[in-house]
């Protein structure tokens, strides 16, 4: 009887602890669910709240079900391509990718990135994207992201410079002949302290970059329309080339802009090297080299201009920027699709784009200009630009296309092959890459 | 079961984790290596291969700019020798003399020495791409207070990229070597050197007839180990010229790096990695065979 009693009271206790346990497993299964949305972007990217952080909390308000955990990280620029490539191939795709402009073709391609089309469509801000940025987001017509920013070239300038070599800094040159005329004077007179015009002839897009805002000037162009045969090694391109060569044989630009990266000629600006470059969020690079640098004393010490055009030619620049995309690795789809929404719509993209010295995509942060220029007092002339910016041909090819064009320049600038002889040699690799 | 086998069994058995993870971090790579070099593979489509036989190869050795025969192999070959000779020579040089006796505070000297080898090579890369910087570096500083007119422009002209970044490189792999020859140095008999002493033996002599034999074995394991280090290196030219200007410093590792990474073509970028690896195999069996037949003899 005893023994009965004990297996009843063993048994009882057995059964209430299974009950209970089960309990517990339902209260858990009713509770949040978690859920992990990995992000890959730019490290720099994460210095603010805006992108990141304001759409986090937006996301988690939208779904009280959702324990969402978000892991970011951060890269390089040509670092963020080859570790996104390398996850996906492992198949450790994040939920989330920051995507250069240029390498949307690559990764719609390779089916790394998924299309968006019906998303993008259906999302109440999409109709906001400027027409120009929306055909960007698109390969073979179809949506492969959204715009976190763009950004334009601008000819940024130093005042002081100016005024030492007798030049006024209120009327910046705008044609390349005033450029060559001023460019040279300033170096005649500083160099080799410091030199009038200041381009990269280095192994970096910003180079082709270069060439491709005095090619488009002139009205030439890198590609065909359908992509297949290189075009940049026309008569324009190889005006546009003899151009940026002559800057270096009159001694306006010294010979050593082969070597070093094009951040160290756009910091000379703001360093008394040169008295003029081409960049992007000038006001942004000058504050990092110049601590405490006020908006009024940017106005005073340096300037911001357009892109200076061939005579006779049109003004252009070129147009770069980042799409935010969902890798077709991605666990959870719809969410990332939904954090893209926070993270790259307009409310996100003023605060991030204004902070960092970027350009809005949205027609209507476009037209609330008056919030840029207390940010930035130059934004009427990067907003200018926007009219003559160009892009870079979005094709799986680009990266390998541009290695072509910045040797074909770095050779020409270094006068070991004349303006044509570089630009046919490479328009010759570039047709095969096109036809393999 | 006789107990020999019963112990080669057990044997094989304590062995089989390491060999597992061998075969696992080294053969498997290897392996998939040369499987890539002969498909038609990119980055970004790596699960979509296609099997393309030698084209990989016949695109590397016909490329016209950078020609593989005219640009790629001599610039590995002059990087590689003059790299491997002056840290070899430098390290020893400096390994022989800190291992003097009368020389105090060896210690450190030793210390100071290998500093250069814990850096990694993006910093070194750094460092010395600022030291070459034609307009703020520190050599052109010092030679224009020397009055130096027509300053050299280092990395960015193509004859001296090479010497340059061979410089950079010496400098940063030579501790290695002089590792290796001062544990080569302290493991010759002093009774030996004191019987030469005895015998009338100047001191070139007892480097010629005593030191250098005796310190052959170490100095072919150097010499393999620091060619294979060197050919295989990337880092350094990678971040300081990427290749350039016009091809003048890409060695066989950076154009891997950049048919791969940069441009995507995974394939082609195993196709070089491929030679590479036939070329450090060469080089060592090479090597290996040589020191083999002077100890025979």
């Amino acid at each position: 009887m005893k023994k009965f009693v004990t297996a009843i009271v063993l048994l009882s206790v057995l059964c209430c602890t299974m009950v209970f346990a089960q309990g517990q497993k339902e209260a858990e299964t009713t509770g949040p669910k978690d859920v992990t949305l990995k992000v890959y972007a730019r490290a720099y990217t994460y210095q603010q709240d805006d992108p990141w952080k304001n759409a986090e909390k937006k996301l988690q308000d939208a779904h009280p079900e959702l324990n969402i955990t978000f892991e970011y990280e951060g890269f390089g620029w040509a670092d963020l391509r080859t570790k996104f490539l390398t996850a996906a191939a492992g198949g450790e795709a994040p939920d989330v990718v920051m995507t250069d402009i240029i390498w949307v073709g690559e990764y719609a391609e390779g089916g790394l990135i998924a299309d968006v089309t019906e998303k993008a469509e259906s999302w109440n801000e999409w109709a906001d994207v400027a027409p120009l940025y929306k055909e960007a987001t698109k390969v073979d017509g179809r949506i492969y992201g959204t715009w976190l920013n763009t950004d334009v070239r601008v000819m940024a300038y130093n005042k002081k410079l100016f005024k030492a070599a007798g030049l006024d800094p209120e009327t910046p040159p705008k044609t390349w002949s005033e450029l060559r005329a001023a460019a040279k004077q300033i170096s005649d007179t500083l160099a080799p302290a410091s030199y009038g015009l200041g381009f990269p002839a280095t192994l970096e897009d910003e180079t082709a970059q270069t060439f491709y805002a005095y090619l488009f000037s002139l009205g030439g162009k890198i590609l065909s329309d359908d992509n297949n045969q290189a075009l940049f090694n026309s008569e324009e391109g190889v005006r546009a080339l003899s151009e940026l060569v002559d800057m270096v044989q009159i001694g306006a630009t010294p010979a050593s802009i082969v070597a070093g990266s094009s951040s160290d000629i756009n910091n000379g600006v703001f360093q008394d090297k040169f008295a003029m470059s081409y960049m992007t969020k000038a006001f942004g690079l000058a504050k990092d080299l110049i601590p405490g640098l006020t908006a009024e004393q940017y106005l005073e010490e340096f300037g911001v201009a357009t892109i200076p055009y061939a005579d006779g030619g049109s003004a252009s620049t070129m147009s770069g920027g980042y799409l935010l995309c969902v890798p077709t690795g991605s666990k959870n789809q719809d969410l990332a699709w939904e954090f893209i929404e926070y993270a790259a719509g307009a409310e996100s993209q003023f605060g991030y784009t204004a902070a960092r010295g970027y350009v809005p995509t949205f027609t209507s942060l476009m037209e609330r200009a008056s919030d840029y220029y207390e940010i930035d007092p130059y934004f009427s002339v990067i907003l200018e630009q926007l009219n003559n910016a160009h892009f870079r041909p979005s094709i799986p090819q680009y990266t390998e296309i541009a290695a072509e064009v910045q040797n074909a320049v770095q050779a020409a600038v270094m006068g070991v092959k004349t303006p044509k002889q570089a630009l046919d040699d490479a328009a010759k690799v570039v047709n095969q890459i096109l036809n393999e | 079961m006789k107990i020999k086998t019963k112990n080669m069994i057990q044997g094989y058995i304590f062995i089989l984790p390491i060999v597992v993870l061998l075969l696992a971090l080294s053969f498997y790579p290897l392996l998939r290596t040369i499987y890539l070099s002969f498909q038609n593979v990119k980055l970004s489509t790596m699960n979509n291969m296609k099997f393309s036989g030698l084209k990989n190869y016949k695109v590397l050795f016909t490329r016209e700019e950078p020609n593989f025969f005219k640009t790629i192999l001599p610039n590995t070959i002059y990087y590689v020798v003059g790299s491997v000779v002056g840290q070899i020579s430098i390290g020893f040089l400096l390994a022989f003399l800190v291992n003097k006796k009368s020389i105090k505070l060896r210690g450190i000297f030793r210390s100071i020495t290998i500093l250069p080898w814990v850096v990694s090579g993006i910093i070194i890369s750094i460092s010395w791409r600022f030291m070459y910087e034609p307009r703020l570096g520190i050599l052109n500083f010092l030679l224009g207070k020397l009055g130096v007119e027509n300053l050299p422009t280092w990395l960015n002209d193509p004859k001296l990229v090479l010497p340059c970044l061979i410089v950079a490189n010496i400098w940063h792999g030579m501790p290695f070597s002089f590792i290796i020859q001062t544990s080569g140095l302290q493991s010759i008999d002093e009774d030996i050197y004191e019987a030469a002493v005895i015998d009338g033996a100047s001191g070139w002599q007892q480097l010629r007839y005593i030191t250098l034999p005796l310190l052959k074995q170490f100095l072919v394991m150097n010499l393999v180990m620091t060619s294979m280090n060197t050919i295989n290196s990337f880092d350094l030219i990678y971040a300081t010229t990427k290749g350039g200007p016009l091809y003048m410093s890409e060695v066989m590792a950076v154009h891997m790096y950049r048919r791969a990474f940069d441009f995507g073509k995974l394939g082609e970028g195993a196709a070089v990695a491929v030679v590479i690896l036939i070329l450090n195999l060469f080089l060592t069996i090479t090597y290996l065979k040589l020191n083999r037949e002077k100890v025979s003899k």
